[in-house]
Protein backbone atom coordinates (compact mmCIF):
# COMPACT_ATOMS: atom_id res chain seq x y z
CA UNK A 1 0.00 0.00 0.00
CA UNK A 2 2.38 2.29 0.69
CA UNK A 3 4.65 1.77 -2.62
CA UNK A 4 2.04 4.00 -4.02
CA UNK A 5 2.48 6.89 -2.23
CA UNK A 6 5.89 7.66 -3.77
CA UNK A 7 5.58 11.52 -3.50
CA UNK A 8 8.35 13.14 -2.12
CA UNK A 9 6.23 15.08 -0.17
CA UNK A 10 5.42 11.75 1.74
CA UNK A 11 8.80 11.84 2.69
CA UNK A 12 9.74 14.56 3.69
CA UNK A 13 10.28 14.59 7.48
CA UNK A 14 8.92 17.98 8.47
CA UNK A 15 5.82 17.25 6.83
CA UNK A 16 5.09 14.81 9.65
CA UNK A 17 5.44 17.69 12.93
CA UNK A 18 3.07 21.42 12.86
CA UNK A 19 4.49 23.67 11.35
CA UNK A 20 4.83 26.84 12.98
CA UNK A 21 4.34 29.43 10.31
CA UNK A 22 0.39 29.42 8.98
CA UNK A 23 1.29 29.76 5.80
CA UNK A 24 3.50 26.63 5.48
CA UNK A 25 0.58 25.24 7.96
CA UNK A 26 -2.56 25.52 5.57
CA UNK A 27 -0.32 24.15 2.67
CA UNK A 28 1.10 21.24 5.10
CA UNK A 29 -2.99 20.55 5.82
CA UNK A 30 -3.75 20.74 2.27
CA UNK A 31 -0.78 17.99 1.52
CA UNK A 32 -2.06 15.83 4.67
CA UNK A 33 -5.77 15.86 2.88
CA UNK A 34 -4.70 15.16 -0.64
CA UNK A 35 -2.54 12.27 0.83
CA UNK A 36 -5.93 10.67 2.80
CA UNK A 37 -8.17 11.00 0.56
CA UNK A 38 -5.66 9.52 -2.38
CA UNK A 39 -4.59 6.70 0.19
CA UNK A 40 -9.17 6.59 1.42
CA UNK A 41 -9.68 5.90 -2.81
CA UNK A 42 -6.73 3.68 -3.74
CA UNK A 43 -8.00 1.05 -0.18
CA UNK A 44 -11.22 2.00 -0.69
CA UNK A 45 -12.06 3.09 2.80
CA UNK A 46 -15.13 5.01 2.95
CA UNK A 47 -15.61 5.65 7.18
CA UNK A 48 -13.32 6.54 10.05
CA UNK A 49 -14.16 5.59 13.79
CA UNK A 50 -13.38 7.66 16.61
CA UNK A 51 -11.62 10.22 15.05
CA UNK A 52 -9.94 11.84 17.72
CA UNK A 53 -8.71 8.94 18.60
CA UNK A 54 -6.03 6.64 18.14
CA UNK A 55 -7.50 3.33 16.54
CA UNK A 56 -5.96 0.69 15.33
CA UNK A 57 -7.18 1.12 11.63
CA UNK A 58 -5.10 1.13 8.28
CA UNK A 59 -4.79 4.70 8.18
CA UNK A 60 -3.41 4.72 11.42
CA UNK A 61 -1.05 1.96 10.16
CA UNK A 62 -0.01 2.32 6.89
CA UNK A 63 -0.38 5.99 6.21
CA UNK A 64 0.10 8.13 9.72
CA UNK A 65 3.12 6.13 10.33
CA UNK A 66 6.34 6.11 7.50
CA UNK A 67 8.43 3.72 8.57
CA UNK A 68 11.24 4.71 6.19
CA UNK A 69 12.29 8.10 7.39
CA UNK A 70 10.73 6.97 10.67
CA UNK A 71 7.98 9.41 11.41
CA UNK A 72 4.42 9.29 12.75
CA UNK A 73 1.50 12.15 13.35
CA UNK A 74 1.19 12.73 16.67
CA UNK A 75 -2.59 12.60 17.73
CA UNK A 76 -2.71 16.22 18.72
CA UNK A 77 -2.01 17.07 14.94
CA UNK A 78 -4.05 13.96 13.74
CA UNK A 79 -6.49 15.80 15.15
CA UNK A 80 -6.15 19.36 13.71
CA UNK A 81 -5.96 17.85 9.77
CA UNK A 82 -9.41 16.05 10.81
CA UNK A 83 -10.79 19.13 12.11
CA UNK A 84 -10.00 21.03 8.71
CA UNK A 85 -10.82 18.26 6.29
CA UNK A 86 -14.41 18.35 8.29
CA UNK A 87 -15.05 21.80 9.10
CA UNK A 88 -12.89 23.81 6.14
CA UNK A 89 -12.77 21.29 2.95
CA UNK A 90 -15.97 19.36 3.69
CA UNK A 91 -14.30 16.72 2.68
CA UNK A 92 -15.51 14.64 6.15
CA UNK A 93 -19.02 14.05 7.10
CA UNK A 94 -20.79 13.01 9.92
CA UNK A 95 -24.00 11.74 9.09
CA UNK A 96 -25.96 12.57 11.60
CA UNK A 97 -29.66 12.55 12.40
CA UNK A 98 -32.06 14.99 9.84
CA UNK A 99 -34.77 15.75 12.70
CA UNK A 100 -36.45 17.68 9.89
CA UNK A 101 -37.14 14.53 7.54
CA UNK A 102 -37.22 11.97 10.13
CA UNK A 103 -34.98 10.05 8.21
CA UNK A 104 -32.06 8.37 9.52
CA UNK A 105 -28.95 8.04 7.31
CA UNK A 106 -27.00 6.37 10.07
CA UNK A 107 -28.88 2.48 10.54
CA UNK A 108 -26.22 1.36 13.09
CA UNK A 109 -26.61 4.09 15.80
CA UNK A 110 -30.42 3.00 16.33
CA UNK A 111 -30.08 5.35 19.32
CA UNK A 112 -29.65 8.48 18.77
CA UNK A 113 -28.89 9.88 22.63
CA UNK A 114 -26.09 7.28 22.62
CA UNK A 115 -24.49 9.14 19.65
CA UNK A 116 -21.57 10.20 21.77
CA UNK A 117 -18.43 11.61 20.04
CA UNK A 118 -16.76 8.02 20.56
CA UNK A 119 -19.30 6.30 18.50
CA UNK A 120 -19.22 8.64 15.65
CA UNK A 121 -18.64 7.56 12.55
CA UNK A 122 -16.86 10.11 9.80
CA UNK A 123 -16.81 9.55 6.19
CA UNK A 124 -14.04 10.55 3.98
CA UNK A 125 -15.35 12.01 0.76
CA UNK A 126 -12.24 11.63 -1.88
CA UNK A 127 -15.31 12.02 -4.56
CA UNK A 128 -18.13 14.86 -3.96
CA UNK A 129 -21.76 14.14 -3.27
CA UNK A 130 -22.20 15.69 -6.39
CA UNK A 131 -19.36 13.70 -8.12
CA UNK A 132 -20.82 10.17 -6.48
CA UNK A 133 -24.14 11.25 -7.81
CA UNK A 134 -23.68 11.95 -11.07
CA UNK A 135 -21.66 8.35 -10.90
CA UNK A 136 -24.52 6.62 -9.54
CA UNK A 137 -27.36 7.99 -11.81
CA UNK A 138 -25.05 7.16 -14.65
CA UNK A 139 -25.05 3.66 -13.93
CA UNK A 140 -28.37 3.59 -13.37
CA UNK A 141 -29.64 5.02 -16.70
CA UNK A 142 -26.38 3.16 -18.43
CA UNK A 143 -28.37 0.12 -17.28
CA UNK A 144 -31.69 0.86 -19.12
CA UNK A 145 -33.75 1.95 -16.13
CA UNK A 146 -36.34 3.69 -17.40
CA UNK A 147 -39.26 6.16 -16.00
CA UNK A 148 -41.99 2.83 -17.11
CA UNK A 149 -40.03 -0.32 -15.94
CA UNK A 150 -37.61 -1.58 -14.27
CA UNK A 151 -37.16 1.51 -12.41
CA UNK A 152 -36.59 0.55 -8.84
CA UNK A 153 -33.43 -0.15 -7.00
CA UNK A 154 -32.32 -1.02 -3.87
CA UNK A 155 -29.41 0.19 -1.78
CA UNK A 156 -28.08 -2.80 -1.42
CA UNK A 157 -28.50 -3.57 -4.77
CA UNK A 158 -25.96 -0.54 -5.64
CA UNK A 159 -23.54 -1.32 -3.43
CA UNK A 160 -22.91 -4.91 -4.81
CA UNK A 161 -21.95 -4.21 -8.08
CA UNK A 162 -19.00 -5.19 -9.65
CA UNK A 163 -16.78 -2.86 -11.32
CA UNK A 164 -18.19 0.53 -10.59
CA UNK A 165 -16.46 2.94 -8.30
CA UNK A 166 -19.08 2.71 -5.80
CA UNK A 167 -18.86 -1.24 -5.50
CA UNK A 168 -18.88 -1.87 -1.81
CA UNK A 169 -19.36 1.80 -0.92
CA UNK A 170 -20.43 2.29 3.26
CA UNK A 171 -24.18 1.84 3.14
CA UNK A 172 -24.96 4.41 5.11
CA UNK A 173 -22.72 6.49 3.21
CA UNK A 174 -25.12 5.96 -0.03
CA UNK A 175 -28.04 6.29 1.84
CA UNK A 176 -26.74 10.07 2.87
CA UNK A 177 -25.86 10.35 -0.70
CA UNK A 178 -29.07 9.16 -2.82
CA UNK A 179 -31.30 10.79 -0.01
CA UNK A 180 -29.72 14.43 0.44
CA UNK A 181 -28.63 14.62 -3.92
CA UNK A 182 -30.75 12.57 -5.99
CA UNK A 183 -34.11 12.60 -4.12
CA UNK A 184 -34.31 15.80 -2.15
CA UNK A 185 -31.82 18.23 -4.41
CA UNK A 186 -31.94 16.95 -8.18
CA UNK A 187 -35.51 15.21 -7.44
CA UNK A 188 -34.70 12.65 -9.68
CA UNK A 189 -35.68 9.24 -7.68
CA UNK A 190 -38.03 8.67 -4.94
CA UNK A 191 -37.11 6.92 -1.70
CA UNK A 192 -38.71 3.78 -0.54
CA UNK A 193 -38.79 2.59 2.88
CA UNK A 194 -38.79 -0.99 4.57
CA UNK A 195 -42.53 -1.36 5.43
CA UNK A 196 -42.05 -4.20 7.50
CA UNK A 197 -39.69 -2.53 9.99
CA UNK A 198 -41.73 0.30 10.86
CA UNK A 199 -41.11 0.28 14.52
CA UNK A 200 -40.64 3.39 16.21
CA UNK A 201 -41.42 5.67 13.95
CA UNK A 202 -38.34 5.46 12.12
CA UNK A 203 -37.84 5.33 8.64
CA UNK A 204 -34.96 3.95 7.02
CA UNK A 205 -34.23 4.67 3.63
CA UNK A 206 -33.37 1.29 1.59
CA UNK A 207 -33.96 1.74 -1.85
CA UNK A 208 -35.38 4.17 -4.55
CA UNK A 209 -37.45 4.70 -7.47
CA UNK A 210 -35.88 6.61 -10.31
CA UNK A 211 -38.31 8.99 -11.79
CA UNK B 1 -43.55 14.00 1.58
CA UNK B 2 -47.03 12.95 0.88
CA UNK B 3 -46.75 14.02 -2.71
CA UNK B 4 -43.85 11.82 -3.09
CA UNK B 5 -45.58 9.08 -1.53
CA UNK B 6 -48.43 8.98 -3.70
CA UNK B 7 -46.29 8.62 -6.48
CA UNK B 8 -45.79 5.43 -5.17
CA UNK B 9 -48.24 2.82 -6.48
CA UNK B 10 -48.53 -0.52 -4.24
CA UNK B 11 -46.74 -2.33 -7.67
CA UNK B 12 -43.71 -0.57 -6.56
CA UNK B 13 -44.04 -1.44 -2.81
CA UNK B 14 -44.60 -4.85 -4.08
CA UNK B 15 -41.58 -4.63 -6.44
CA UNK B 16 -39.21 -3.06 -3.65
CA UNK B 17 -39.93 -5.65 -1.04
CA UNK B 18 -39.10 -8.36 -3.28
CA UNK B 19 -35.65 -6.77 -3.82
CA UNK B 20 -35.14 -6.34 -0.63
CA UNK B 21 -35.95 -10.05 0.05
CA UNK B 22 -33.70 -11.03 -2.75
CA UNK B 23 -30.99 -8.73 -0.90
CA UNK B 24 -31.28 -10.64 2.30
CA UNK B 25 -31.10 -13.78 0.40
CA UNK B 26 -27.76 -12.41 -1.04
CA UNK B 27 -26.23 -11.05 2.39
CA UNK B 28 -27.60 -14.72 3.85
CA UNK B 29 -25.35 -16.64 0.94
CA UNK B 30 -22.73 -14.00 1.31
CA UNK B 31 -22.71 -14.36 5.29
CA UNK B 32 -23.00 -18.61 4.80
CA UNK B 33 -20.05 -18.51 2.33
CA UNK B 34 -17.63 -16.80 4.73
CA UNK B 35 -18.59 -19.14 7.61
CA UNK B 36 -17.86 -22.38 5.76
CA UNK B 37 -14.70 -21.38 5.09
CA UNK B 38 -13.94 -20.41 8.93
CA UNK B 39 -15.36 -23.32 9.43
CA UNK B 40 -13.31 -25.55 7.30
CA UNK B 41 -10.62 -23.42 8.03
CA UNK B 42 -10.99 -24.67 11.51
CA UNK B 43 -11.84 -28.09 10.59
CA UNK B 44 -8.54 -28.20 8.99
CA UNK B 45 -6.15 -26.80 11.46
CA UNK B 46 -8.03 -28.86 14.02
CA UNK B 47 -7.04 -32.49 11.71
CA UNK B 48 -3.44 -31.12 11.74
CA UNK B 49 -3.65 -31.19 15.74
CA UNK B 50 -4.58 -34.13 16.57
CA UNK B 51 -2.26 -35.66 13.57
CA UNK B 52 0.79 -34.03 15.21
CA UNK B 53 -0.58 -35.03 18.71
CA UNK B 54 -0.70 -38.86 17.79
CA UNK B 55 -4.74 -39.11 17.66
CA UNK B 56 -6.95 -40.39 15.79
CA UNK B 57 -8.81 -37.38 13.91
CA UNK B 58 -11.54 -39.12 12.98
CA UNK B 59 -12.50 -40.23 16.55
CA UNK B 60 -12.52 -36.29 17.57
CA UNK B 61 -16.31 -35.99 18.27
CA UNK B 62 -15.36 -31.88 18.08
CA UNK B 63 -14.30 -32.27 14.08
CA UNK B 64 -17.40 -35.08 13.45
CA UNK B 65 -19.54 -32.55 14.51
CA UNK B 66 -17.95 -29.65 12.78
CA UNK B 67 -17.63 -31.57 9.54
CA UNK B 68 -21.49 -32.08 9.84
CA UNK B 69 -21.97 -28.40 10.61
CA UNK B 70 -20.37 -27.53 7.29
CA UNK B 71 -22.52 -29.71 4.90
CA UNK B 72 -25.55 -28.62 6.94
CA UNK B 73 -24.35 -24.87 5.88
CA UNK B 74 -23.80 -26.25 2.09
CA UNK B 75 -27.21 -27.35 1.95
CA UNK B 76 -28.48 -24.38 3.19
CA UNK B 77 -26.79 -22.37 1.01
CA UNK B 78 -27.62 -24.90 -2.31
CA UNK B 79 -31.58 -23.84 -1.29
CA UNK B 80 -30.69 -20.33 -0.52
CA UNK B 81 -29.22 -19.90 -4.20
CA UNK B 82 -32.48 -21.94 -5.48
CA UNK B 83 -34.34 -19.57 -3.85
CA UNK B 84 -32.19 -16.66 -5.13
CA UNK B 85 -32.60 -18.15 -8.72
CA UNK B 86 -36.73 -18.25 -8.39
CA UNK B 87 -36.30 -14.60 -6.83
CA UNK B 88 -34.48 -13.28 -10.03
CA UNK B 89 -36.94 -15.34 -12.27
CA UNK B 90 -39.67 -13.91 -10.67
CA UNK B 91 -38.23 -10.35 -10.80
CA UNK B 92 -37.29 -10.43 -14.27
CA UNK B 93 -40.85 -12.03 -15.33
CA UNK B 94 -42.53 -9.09 -13.41
CA UNK B 95 -40.33 -6.21 -15.18
CA UNK B 96 -41.11 -8.10 -18.67
CA UNK B 97 -45.16 -7.85 -18.52
CA UNK B 98 -44.71 -4.21 -17.37
CA UNK B 99 -42.95 -3.85 -20.60
CA UNK B 100 -45.86 -5.85 -22.00
CA UNK B 101 -48.48 -3.92 -20.08
CA UNK B 102 -46.52 -0.67 -22.05
CA UNK B 103 -47.22 -2.04 -25.68
CA UNK B 104 -50.60 -3.39 -25.13
CA UNK B 105 -51.41 0.03 -23.73
CA UNK B 106 -49.55 1.75 -26.60
CA UNK B 107 -51.69 -0.48 -28.66
CA UNK B 108 -54.96 -0.13 -27.71
CA UNK B 109 -54.34 3.77 -27.95
CA UNK B 110 -53.33 3.25 -31.53
CA UNK B 111 -56.47 1.29 -31.77
CA UNK B 112 -58.71 3.58 -30.47
CA UNK B 113 -56.89 6.40 -33.06
CA UNK B 114 -57.70 4.40 -35.61
CA UNK B 115 -61.62 3.62 -35.62
CA UNK B 116 -62.17 7.30 -34.58
CA UNK B 117 -60.53 7.99 -37.82
CA UNK B 118 -62.75 5.10 -39.58
CA UNK B 119 -65.36 6.88 -38.04
CA UNK B 120 -65.11 9.77 -39.25
CA UNK B 121 -64.72 8.24 -42.96
CA UNK B 122 -67.87 6.64 -43.33
CA UNK B 123 -68.73 5.02 -46.64
CA UNK B 124 -71.53 7.44 -47.96
CA UNK B 125 -68.95 10.39 -47.09
CA UNK B 126 -66.54 8.61 -48.97
CA UNK B 127 -68.62 7.54 -51.78
CA UNK B 128 -70.40 11.74 -52.19
CA UNK B 129 -66.99 12.68 -52.27
CA UNK B 130 -66.11 10.24 -55.03
CA UNK B 131 -68.82 11.45 -56.89
CA UNK B 132 -68.42 14.80 -56.79
CA UNK B 133 -64.66 14.70 -57.66
CA UNK B 134 -65.90 12.86 -60.84
CA UNK B 135 -68.80 15.02 -61.90
CA UNK B 136 -66.27 18.18 -61.02
CA UNK B 137 -63.06 16.05 -63.33
CA UNK B 138 -65.98 15.67 -66.34
CA UNK B 139 -67.28 19.33 -66.29
CA UNK B 140 -63.17 20.00 -66.37
CA UNK B 141 -63.19 17.71 -69.54
CA UNK B 142 -65.74 19.23 -71.52
CA UNK B 143 -64.45 22.72 -70.68
CA UNK B 144 -61.22 21.06 -72.25
CA UNK B 145 -63.13 20.04 -75.42
CA UNK B 146 -64.47 23.50 -75.78
CA UNK B 147 -61.53 24.77 -75.56
CA UNK B 148 -59.90 22.86 -78.03
CA UNK B 149 -62.33 23.45 -80.53
CA UNK B 150 -62.79 26.70 -80.92
CA UNK B 151 -58.97 27.24 -81.38
CA UNK B 152 -59.65 24.74 -84.22
CA UNK B 153 -62.42 26.67 -85.70
CA UNK B 154 -60.16 30.22 -85.63
CA UNK B 155 -58.02 28.31 -87.31
CA UNK B 156 -59.93 27.17 -90.13
CA UNK B 157 -62.02 30.44 -90.49
CA UNK B 158 -58.55 32.44 -90.93
CA UNK B 159 -57.58 31.71 -94.45
CA UNK B 160 -55.53 34.93 -94.79
CA UNK B 161 -52.65 33.53 -92.00
CA UNK B 162 -52.25 30.29 -94.04
CA UNK B 163 -52.09 32.57 -97.49
CA UNK B 164 -49.71 35.08 -95.96
CA UNK B 165 -47.74 32.18 -95.06
CA UNK B 166 -47.49 31.24 -98.82
CA UNK B 167 -46.85 34.52 -100.32
CA UNK B 168 -44.14 34.90 -98.04
CA UNK B 169 -42.36 31.37 -98.58
CA UNK B 170 -42.68 32.07 -102.29
CA UNK B 171 -40.62 35.90 -101.88
CA UNK B 172 -38.37 34.10 -99.46
CA UNK B 173 -37.37 31.59 -102.57
CA UNK B 174 -37.33 34.39 -105.19
CA UNK B 175 -34.96 36.35 -103.05
CA UNK B 176 -33.01 32.82 -102.74
CA UNK B 177 -32.71 32.82 -106.47
CA UNK B 178 -31.54 36.14 -106.73
CA UNK B 179 -29.13 35.57 -103.86
CA UNK B 180 -27.63 32.87 -106.04
CA UNK B 181 -27.62 34.29 -109.46
CA UNK B 182 -25.35 37.34 -108.10
CA UNK B 183 -23.56 34.67 -106.45
CA UNK B 184 -22.40 33.32 -109.88
CA UNK B 185 -21.40 36.33 -111.05
CA UNK B 186 -18.77 36.60 -108.15
CA UNK B 187 -17.34 33.49 -108.95
CA UNK B 188 -16.88 33.92 -112.75
CA UNK B 189 -14.89 36.74 -112.36
CA UNK B 190 -12.95 35.27 -109.90
CA UNK B 191 -11.88 32.55 -112.70
CA UNK B 192 -11.29 34.96 -115.12
CA UNK B 193 -8.51 36.46 -112.35
CA UNK B 194 -7.02 33.17 -111.93
CA UNK B 195 -6.85 32.71 -115.72
CA UNK B 196 -4.41 35.58 -115.86
CA UNK B 197 -0.36 34.51 -116.25
CA UNK B 198 1.66 35.57 -113.43
CA UNK B 199 3.47 38.43 -114.16
CA UNK B 200 6.34 37.61 -111.20
CA UNK B 201 9.46 36.70 -113.37
CA UNK B 202 8.96 39.52 -115.91
CA UNK B 203 10.92 42.63 -115.72
CA UNK B 204 9.45 45.31 -114.07
CA UNK B 205 8.09 47.82 -116.67
CA UNK B 206 9.28 51.24 -116.97
CA UNK B 207 7.54 54.51 -115.74
CA UNK B 208 5.76 54.20 -118.70
CA UNK B 209 3.28 51.74 -118.26
CA UNK B 210 1.34 53.22 -116.08
CA UNK B 211 -0.59 54.87 -118.43
CA UNK B 212 -1.05 52.10 -120.41
CA UNK B 213 -2.56 50.12 -118.40
CA UNK B 214 -5.02 53.06 -117.40
CA UNK B 215 -5.44 52.55 -121.60
CA UNK B 216 -5.97 49.23 -121.42
CA UNK B 217 -8.60 49.24 -118.04
CA UNK B 218 -10.53 51.55 -120.32
CA UNK B 219 -10.71 49.53 -123.36
CA UNK B 220 -12.10 46.41 -120.91
CA UNK B 221 -14.55 48.46 -119.20
CA UNK B 222 -15.57 49.85 -123.21
CA UNK B 223 -15.97 46.15 -124.61
CA UNK B 224 -19.22 45.09 -122.51
CA UNK B 225 -20.76 48.35 -123.54
CA UNK B 226 -20.75 47.99 -127.72
CA UNK B 227 -21.20 43.89 -126.64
Amino acid sequence: MLERFQSNIYNFPPLFTKQPNIIIYNKQLETWQSLILRFCEQNKIWVTTPVFNTTDNSLQKNLFQNHKINRSLDNDFQAYIWDYMLNTTQKLINLGHDNASNIIYNSSTNDINSNNNNSTKYYILWRSIEDWCSNILNYLVSTGASSTSNNIFTLYELTQVYGQDFYNMDLDLLRYIVVTELCNKRKRAVCLYDEEDNSKNKKVVMGIKLL
Amino acid sequence: MGQKQSKLTNQDKAIFQLKLSRDNLNKFTRNTNNLIENERANLKSAIRQDISNGKDYKANVNIRILLKRIHYQEILLSKANDQLINLENMLSNIEFKLIEKDFIKGVDTGNKILTKLNKELNIDYVNDVMDTLEDQMSYEREVDQVLNSNILRIGNTGNIAISLDDEIDKELDQMLGEQKLSQQDVDESKIVEDKLPSVEHLPLPAAKVQPEKEKETETQREMPLTN
